[in-house]
């Protein structure tokens, strides 16, 4: 069987994820938005006596290098060399696509092209003659529709039958002065085996002709390439005599000319399809309104949490129902002992107690995944962007922001889209102030607990509480650190399309996934952990309550009574238990610390461990309160027991979403600003403001509700 | 020793050792690699914190 590598390239929202999973089975996340792709995946499949590699490149308009993930994607054509790129461009936007076309084929891959959207080119009355654009151009073309798995099977022949075939693509011809020049240059690169080791002559001579900003630099650098240079300089003196203008100008012009010349050729616009502009514009004419965009979008994000907290209730009931089922099967069939209570104390609290919120997790990432193929996300980058800009942060940073949401980790990688430096890491620093997915399990437990009918209020103002802190972080930081001005932000528009219900699935399945697979790994061990430390050391000599508490068992007159007695018996022996153990002396030694924002050593306890995922909270407050999944209203009233109160229950909300994030976050943090003094800012910076913000609102919530 | 005492110590030490696992992975993946670049492929000093 050959092996063969194919890189996916083309431009931002062209499909090439769609495409990708359609061919490897992967499920990699997909969006009705660019910059959805921000690092490179890898996936295998067969066909025929081909074993295929196949890496989904983040989305570029070109491979002049703006933002880190188009340097990736440069980056991996030009110096890895797969077997073949295969150039996916929107057949709707030919003319805009085809640009990257011809600097990939400058660089001298072999190249497929696969015109996507056909669906859309139909409904836009687009027709395209695909036999002389594929004999223009010079490379295979194939029309697809990877939404609908339509053309896969040809475009898969396509690339069989170039397999090992060398390029016949027809480069654009840049006029008879700069050819001459590229030639001049090209033919001195090829004498220098460094050089053709790496990089095609005649896309390095364009690269070093256009001043390309990290090759053309690196090469004038090197004292051993002085020939080449000298050369270099003397043939763009000459281009700049003759053309009087920037020549990365004067080429990208020659680019389109001849791109507009192929479209000409092909491409017949046989009707305007007005209704669906009309769609498109009707919709966005109400929610881009400069007065009533915002509140729309706030209702939305209202409405999402609402839903998510009332459906997402019913059936998290069935889910607890069962696992006080399986709490009761192992509590009658297992006889007395540490393996019992592990099993009861560690696993089916910790683990039950934070499973019961995966509905939820799935009601809110399903409406999400619908804003989001919807295209109306993109809306909600554009609206913020006025709101960004007016606080000097770059619009894009709320794409990042955005995924955020999801999980702290992609949403700080999503930053790489950002073309500044400083605003990348504005971003990344602020990320970790949105709530994640893990931290939804806290909110939901803690605000239906203490909140009732008002917890899908709660939380849709703890989500407003994140932006705003992240808002405000960023001003800060602009004003102080980073004071560069922001580049202008462009964002695209995409046309409203309906999501397919495979791809809503497809993100219900991720997310999932993603749950379920941390349930076995680190929240298993965590709560196994934290059970271990709450059981060990074991206690020798209860106190005189449970002496007072045995006598008054022995003498109780009637079954109720010595029900009731058994209960407080246990009760007591249980919190002595806790407090002599290992978490129960750590707790106690925190407990100064947590106090004034109104906790207990128990919530001390669990933010602690909630460091290395922030579910763990939860599993942690099931374990120290023994509540399982029978949750909210024994947790409340354990809670309120440990003198909690509505007022610390927010604060202990507010406190989670700000404090230290958890540690995948702080190891990307650490990756992407590549600083450990940033690092070491995000952490305790979180914990300072989370910690002012919790003391407030306590000591308001207390006046308020006159506590 | 009694079996549930065993099987305790067994599962704690597992647990233990997937723990000092996750934190190895995590630490690993702070060890950072320097991007490959055109200036890599020049063998040239490629300053990541410049990109």
């Amino acid at each position: 069987m050959k092996k063969i590598q194919i890189a996916l390239a083309g431009n931002p929202n062209c499909g090439k994820t769609t495409l990708f999973n359609q061919l490897t089975g992967s499920r990699q996340h997909v969006g009705n938005w660019p910059g959805v792709t921000v690092e490179k995946k890898t996936g295998f499949f067969h066909y025929k006596d081909l074993e295929i590699e196949l890496i989904d490149l983040p989305g570029t308009y070109s491979l002049s290098p703006n933002s880190i993930e188009e340097i990736l994607t440069r980056d991996f054509i030009v110096n890895d060399k797969p077997d073949f790129v295969l150039n996916i461009v929107d057949g709707t936007t030919l003319e805009r696509s085809l640009y990257l076309t011809t600097e990939l084929i400058d660089t001298g891959t072999n190249l497929v092209l696969a015109v996507n959207m056909m669906d859309e080119v139909a409904k836009k009355g687009i027709e395209i003659d695909f036999i002389t654009l594929e004999n223009l151009l010079g490379v295979p073309v194939m029309p697809i529709n990877a939404k609908k798995e339509e053309g896969i099977t040809q475009l898969l022949d396509k690339l069989y039958e170039s397999a090992f075939k060398t390029s016949t693509a027809h480069s654009v011809n840049y006029g008879e002065d700069i050819e001459a020049s590229i030639e001049a240059i090209g033919c001195q690169i090829s004498c220098l085996e460094e050089l053709t080791a790496h990089f095609n002559p005649r896309w390095l001579a364009i690269r070093l002709i256009t001043g390309d900003k990290y090759i053309a630099q690196a090469v004038r650098r090197d004292k051993a390439y002085a020939t080449l240079n000298q050369l270099t300089a003397k043939q763009i003196v000459h281009l700049k005599t003759l053309y009087e203008d920037d020549l990365d100008m004067v080429m990208t012009e020659k680019r389109f000319g001849f791109i507009m010349g192929i479209v000409r050729e092909c491409v017949v616009v046989r009707k305007k399809d007005f209704s669906r502009l009309d769609t498109t514009e009707k919709i966005d004419n109400i929610l881009l309104n400069r007065f009533i965009s915002f509140p729309i979008f706030a209702l939305i994000l209202w409405s999402t949490f609402q839903l998510t907290f009332s459906l997402g209730g019913i059936a998290s009931g069935w889910i607890e129902e069962l696992v006080n089922l399986l709490s009761l099967l192992v509590h009658r069939l297992m006889p007395v002992g540490p393996l019992k209570d592990l099993l009861i104390g560690g696993v089916l609290s910790g683990v039950g107690g934070i499973l019961v919120f995966l509905p939820q997790i799935l009601i809110l990432f399903l409406i999400i995944a619908i804003l989001e193929d919807s295209g109306y996300m993109a809306r909600v980058a554009f609206i913020m962007d006025r709101m960004m800009h007016f606080l000097g942060i770059h619009g894009k940073s709320f794409i990042s922001l955005f995924m955020g949401i999801g999980c702290n980790v992609p949403g700080i990688m999503a930053a790489r889209t950002l073309e500044n430096e400083e605003d990348r890491k504005v971003t990344v620093l602020i990320n970790p102030f949105m709530s994640c997915s893990a931290r939804l399990p806290i909110y939901v437990l803690i605000a239906g607990a203490f909140f009732g009918q008002n917890a899908g209020t709660v939380i849709f103002w703890l989500y407003i509480i994140g932006v705003l802190v992240a808002i405000m972080t960023a001003k800060l930081l602009k004003t102080f650190f980073f004071k560069g001005k922001s580049v202008p932000f462009v964002m695209e528009l995409p046309p409203y399309r309906s999501p397919t219900v495979k791809s809503l699935l497809i993100h219900m399945w991720e997310r999932a996934s993603q749950f379920l697979s941390k349930m076995g790994g680190i929240i298993l061990v965590g709560s196994l952990i934290i059970w271990a430390l709450s059981y060990y050391p074991r206690i020798s000599q209860y106190s005189g309550k449970v002496t007072a508490l045995e006598s008054q068992l022995s003498t109780a007159l009637n079954d109720d009574e010595k029900t009731a007695y058994t209960k407080l018996l246990e009760d007591q022996k249980s919190l002595e238990q806790i407090e002599y153990s290992a978490i129960g002396r750590l707790g106690k030694a925190v407990e100064p610390f947590f106090k004034p924002i109104g906790f207990s050593w128990k919530e001390g306890v669990a933010l602690i461990t909630g460091v290395v995922a922030k579910e763990i909270v939860v599993s942690t407050l099931s374990v120290l309160y023994n509540t399982s999944s029978d949750s909210e209203i024994k947790l409340k009233k354990e809670m309120s027991n440990s003198g909690m109160n509505p007022a610390a229950a927010f604060s202990f909300m507010i406190f989670t979403l700000l404090y230290i994030p958890c540690l995948a976050t702080i190891a990307a943090v650490l990756r992407e600003t590549r600083s450990v003094r940033w690092t070491l800012f995000s952490i305790f910076y979180g914990i300072a403001i989370g910690y002012a913000l919790s003391f407030i609102s306590n000591i308001l919530g207390r006046a308020i509700l006159g506590i | 020793m009694d079996m549930q005492t065993l099987l305790v110590i067994i599962i704690l030490g597992a647990a233990g050792v997937m723990t000092i696992i996750y934190f190895i992975k995590q630490a690993q993946s702070l060890i950072l690699k320097k991007p490959e670049c055109g200036c890599c492929a020049l063998k040239k000093t490629c300053k990541p914190e410049k990109r």
